[in-house]
């Protein structure tokens, strides 16, 4: 269809592919350009380290007023992440601003496996495990990576 | 992670990514030249809307954080919420509803100039009593289609999708409101009937 694909979408998939966020590969299918393929490698010196975790990316119509739609494939055990993969950021949710954009927020998600937040939890079971003892859920969260979040 | 730290941290990232990307934008120019007509001689500026991504077509600064943007563009933000993007500063409605006149673009008019054909006409959409013109882009884009004999195009206006109908001249957003307006093509410039561009109340011949 003539003009279907904002030229922002095109902008920034022609930048996420001709320079990466490092740690994080995101690619368009073939045949949605709005459905990105992620991969985002678990940050050094987390539990999630040497994982690689597969994510789903969807620009919705309305894009960028309104935010992307993401949610992680890979199970992965974190107390902002729920067992559907979807992810507690209020930057995908109220906090949404059209200046962000896929690299930004691709940047946020990766600062979440770096950073747990066990106080705004979206995975209670998992947050309250995390609260109740650290050692032990880092303990299962490193478990997780290890037999999940290799591709 | 603390949410402000987050939004403080991405403010900052934003601002290195802004710089760096109106150089990308520079280097992807031979790749995709082809989706890129009108814009791509304007993006060596430095100067870029945060929301498209491209040189700022027919800029506005917001009066309390002098944050530019498109004024289509930050239209389409502030019909949704009015507070700016990048600073969430609180942004007056009228922008979105009452429109805005030429004087309050930056620069004076600061209108994009599209490469027009000897035989390009004028695209207008139906108004309260009176015709807009589409903005420079859309219209080149509209006129395009029109000359290629197409029946139909959608366009990307402030966040809407709108479906032209060349057949029946009108056109439609593509959203729960279905809202339909008429449309036009004029060889020559529309004169008293016109109201502007785009929302941008002319301040030439109108007696506003
Ligand atoms: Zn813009
Ligand atoms: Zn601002």
């Amino acid at each position: 269809m003539a003009g279907g694909l904002p030229k922002r979408i095109l902008r920034e998939t022609e930048k996420l592919l001709s320079e990466p966020v490092p740690g994080i590969d995101a690619r368009p299918d073939e045949n949605n350009a709005r459905y990105f393929h992620v991969i985002v490698n678990g940050p050094k010196d987390t539990p999630f380290e040497s994982g690689k975790f597969k994510m789903e990316l969807f620009l919705p119509e309305d894009y960028p007023m309104t935010p992307p739609k993401l949610r992680f494939i890979t199970k992965i055990y974190h107390p902002n992440i729920d067992q559907l993969g979807r992810i507690c950021l209020d930057t995908l949710k109220d906090k949404w601003t059209p200046a962000l954009t896929i690299r930004t927020v691709l940047l946020t998600v990766q600062g979440l496996l770096s950073a747990p937040n066990p106080d705004d939890p979206l995975a209670n079971d998992v947050a309250a495990a995390w609260k109740a003892n650290e050692t032990k859920a880092i303990a299962t969260a490193r478990q997780w990576t290890r037999i999940y979040a290799q591709v | 992670m603390e949410n402000d730290e987050i939004v403080s941290k991405l403010g900052s990232l934003l601002e290195n990514l802004d710089i760096k990307s109106s150089v990308d934008v520079k280097s992807s120019v031979d790749i995709k030249s082809s989706v890129d007509e009108a814009t791509d001689s304007e993006t060596a500026n430095s100067l870029e809307c945060p929301i498209c991504l491209q040189y700022p077509n027919y800029p506005i600064e917001l009066d309390n954080c002098k944050h530019v943007f498109c004024f289509l563009c930050i239209k389409g933000v502030c019909l949704r919420i009015s507070r700016c993007p990048i600073c969430r500063a609180e942004i007056p409605r009228d922008i979105a509803f009452a429109g805005i006149t030429e004087n309050q673009l930056l620069n004076g008019t600061g209108t994009k100039e599209v490469s027009k054909q000897s035989t390009d006409a004028y695209w207008y959409y139906e108004g309260y009593r009176g015709w807009w013109e589409y903005d420079s882009v859309t219209g080149s884009k509209i006129e395009q289609a029109f000359q290629s004999g197409e029946h139909k195009l959608n366009v990307y206006l402030f966040g809407y999708n709108y479906t032209i109908n060349l057949d029946k001249m009108q056109q439609c957003r593509e959203d729960s409101t279905n809202r339909v307006r008429k449309i036009l093509r004029n060889e020559v410039q529309m004169d008293s009937d016109k109201k502007g561009v785009a929302g941008i109340f002319s301040t030439k011949n109108s007696d506003k």
